[in-house]
């Protein structure tokens, strides 16, 4: 009984319409639940239910029975003496064994709905049931869901009201272990219950309060739960339109709880339709969640699992926050592989950090690039009265194909080679003006020496390079301006210095 | 994926259009008489007038963009401070000037807190991105990479084809 794995059964409730990834859903949602839920749930209500559940519980044999039993444990349990287990369990008797003991669980199953996390994942799973139930049983809950009594009695009677009243706190821990116990009872029964409660939420409550507390600690959780499940109640009902009457409050309720749960990739209770509708409203029902469910312990640390577009992944915190936080990752992901792009040689890096640091390099490398380049074209520049729409026409044309991707690589070696370049056109220039054609020569060559040694620093230390460029420009501006920087001089020996900057230029792109 | 389609629509247009109010820029200032002969003045003629070469550079290159985007228009702002300053700049104290403007905010991703430090280097580069988040950053940041890009290479292809004419 304990076992989770002992109720193949309770997984199996689904509405056959309804749930469509039942078959998907169940089995996460078992071993969710034994993840979260074992030990508490186990021991409490194995003592309760298990013996009398266990032995007789099977998933097509004397469920009624068994139900029974359940059932009146429940009513123990819960403190609540208007569940009828007969007129519950006339409901199922139509239906398939299996679900029958799966409407049982519903009774134990409301503390597993406290679950913070199974609460999302249960209530779809619940809700489901209660409107459709197991369709391998064809034992529809219609019939039990349709009991508006019920409805409200099992709302009373279980955690699965704590949950979604704020009152009741206690019922959570109880409530849990009993889920655990039978969490494919849990299913069905707490799926329609807890929603037909919508309006009994107070008198769920209280009810709940009856129920010895377990545990305390989940009931913060569950508080936040319920208290989002009421809201989801509130904005659920509308979405009741493709449930059936008595559905539709249970779909209501669950509604609200379960985009949380189509989140975490578990088949929208209320089906397809309704998917959408709660996905869409899964932003404004995660805003008014988030108000209330901000100190849930429900929420679990972000899963570093692949980003998931809206929904959340089985296992993983389905409220507010983590919801926002993944569509805010993702949308970062996206940015950070535009990045990528852009930068060349961060392809093969991956990482944030890592990649950040390569932008940020890169950035500061163009940065300083620019800056060199205005350098050179302000000493250097001495035609401006070329045609601007010709030179634009035909160098920006030339130079998209050399230039498109050598800008990075080049960085560290354009700089200098640039920069030997620069200097001895200047020294020509300077030396055509000037009679002194050695002169220049020399100390130019110490600078771009000089300049050569100091403008491969490393790459991080580019603050420091540029202001180290800076003050060498200055240095060595000094030295050209001294010796007289002719503007307007082409020197035939220009050509020769500038040419081996076009050459590497050009190799590199 | 979209932004990445929209960075390369730019670079074509911004090519030109960078292009031409750089060189007006540069003709303009080098049209500029040099001051007296005089060695101190000489120099400082010579780096202020690379600080308006780079500024006229930027400034051409975010007017390209206008107000369309965040980073253009801190740039433009701060080119308009600085400007109005005395022009002795050096290429520190303009980065001084674009640490200021801009005002610390948000939050940093829980997934990026390990890196708060890179974005925050990140922030300090890219002008305006003191105040985005990081999505925000992130997309300010690729498109400024790109229209640095895109300067660097019509400067490049302006000092080759002065220093090498044709």
């Amino acid at each position: 009984m304990e076992s989770n794995s002992s109720n193949p059964i309770g997984m199996d409730v689904h509405s056959n319409g309804q749930l469509p990834n039942n078959c998907f859903f169940n089995p996460s949602w078992e071993n969710s639940i034994s993840m979260d839920q074992t030990d508490p749930f186990e021991s409490a209500l194995s003592s309760i239910v298990s013996s009398p559940v266990a032995s007789t519980m099977g998933p097509g044999e004397g469920d009624h029975g068994m139900i029974k039993e359940l059932i009146g444990r429940l009513g123990v349990i819960c403190n609540s003496g208007e569940i009828s287990p007969q007129s519950y369990f006339e409901h199922r008797s139509s239906n398939n064994s299996t679900n029958t003991s799966a409407y049982t669980t519903p009774l134990n199953s409301p503390p597993k709905l406290s679950l913070s996390m199974m609460d999302h994942q249960i209530r779809g799973n619940f809700w489901m049931p209660g409107t459709q139930f197991h369709p391998h049983s064809q034992q529809s809950f219609v019939p039990f869901s349709t009991d508006p009594g019920f409805a409200e009695r099992a709302a009373r009677s279980s955690c699965f009201g704590v949950r979604n009243f704020a009152g009741g706190l206690q019922l959570n821990g109880s409530q849990r272990q009993a889920v655990t116990a039978k969490k494919e009872k849990v299913l069905s029964r707490d799926g329609n219950s807890g929603f037909g409660d919508a309006g009994d939420s107070r008198e769920g409550s209280s009810l709940s309060e009856q129920i010895p507390g377990v545990e305390m600690n989940n009931m913060r959780a569950q508080n936040d739960a319920n208290a989002r499940k009421r809201k989801s109640a509130q904005r659920g009902k509308p979405k009741d339109s493709t449930l059936p009457p008595k559905d539709s409050e249970v779909a209501g309720e669950n509604n609200q709880p379960s985009p949380k749960k189509i989140k975490s990739g578990e088949a929208a209770e209320n089906g397809s339709g309704k998917e959408c509708d709660e996905n869409a409203d899964k932003v404004s029902q995660g805003d008014k969640n988030q108000k209330l469910g901000k100190d849930s312990k429900s929420k679990q640390p972000e899963p570093p699992k692949d980003y998931i577009h809206v929904r959340a992944r089985r296992g993983q915190a389905t409220d507010s926050h983590s919801l926002a936080e993944r569509v805010r990752r993702e949308k970062i992901s996206q940015r950070m592989k535009v990045l990528q792009d852009l930068v060349p040689g961060c392809n093969k890096v991956t990482g944030k950090a890592v990649m950040l640091d390569e932008i940020i390099n890169y950035v500061q490398s163009l940065q300083c690039q620019v800056e060199f380049l205005s350098m050179k074209l302000a000493t250097l520049n001495p035609r401006m009265d070329f045609n601007v729409e010709a030179f634009l026409s035909k160098d920006i044309f030339q130079s998209r194909g050399l230039l498109a991707h050598s800008d990075f690589p080049l960085d560290s070696s354009s700089a200098p080679t640039s920069h030997y370049g620069f200097q001895p056109s200047h020294g020509m220039i300077s030396a055509m003006s000037e009679p002194e054609v050695q002169y220049p020569e020399n100390p130019l060559n110490a600078v771009i020496h000089r300049n050569r040694s100091n403008h491969l620093p490393p790459i991080d230390g580019f603050p420091e390079a540029s202001s180290q460029m800076s003050a060498m420009w200055e240095d060595d501006l000094q030295s050209v301006v001294q010796m007289g920087i002719a503007q307007n001089h082409q020197p035939l020996s220009f050509h020769g210095s500038a040419e081996p900057n076009h050459p590497q230029m050009k190799v590199k792109s | 994926m979209g932004s990445l389609s929209d960075l390369n629509n730019v670079s074509s247009h911004l090519k030109s259009r960078f292009a031409r109010g750089f060189l007006r820029a540069l003709a303009r200032i080098h049209n500029l008489s040099p001051p007296p002969a005089s060695s101190s003045s000489n120099q400082d003629f010579a780096l202020r007038k690379c600080q308006r070469v780079k500024l006229a550079a930027y400034a051409s290159m975010a007017s390209a963009f206008g107000k369309r985007r965040v980073w253009s228009r801190a740039m433009l702002q701060r080119i308009r401070c600085h400007s109005s300053s005395v022009r002795r700049g050096k290429v520190r104290q303009h980065m001084r000037t674009m640490r200021r403007s801009g005002k610390k905010r948000k939050k940093i991703g829980r997934e990026l807190a390990a890196k708060a430090q890179d974005v925050k280097k990140l922030r300090k580069l890219v002008p305006g991105g003191e105040s985005m988040d990081l999505e925000g950053l992130l997309r300010e940041t690729a498109h400024y990479v790109k229209c640095l890009v895109t300067q660097v290479q019509v400067m490049r292809s302006i000092a080759d084809f002065c220093s090498c004419p044709p």
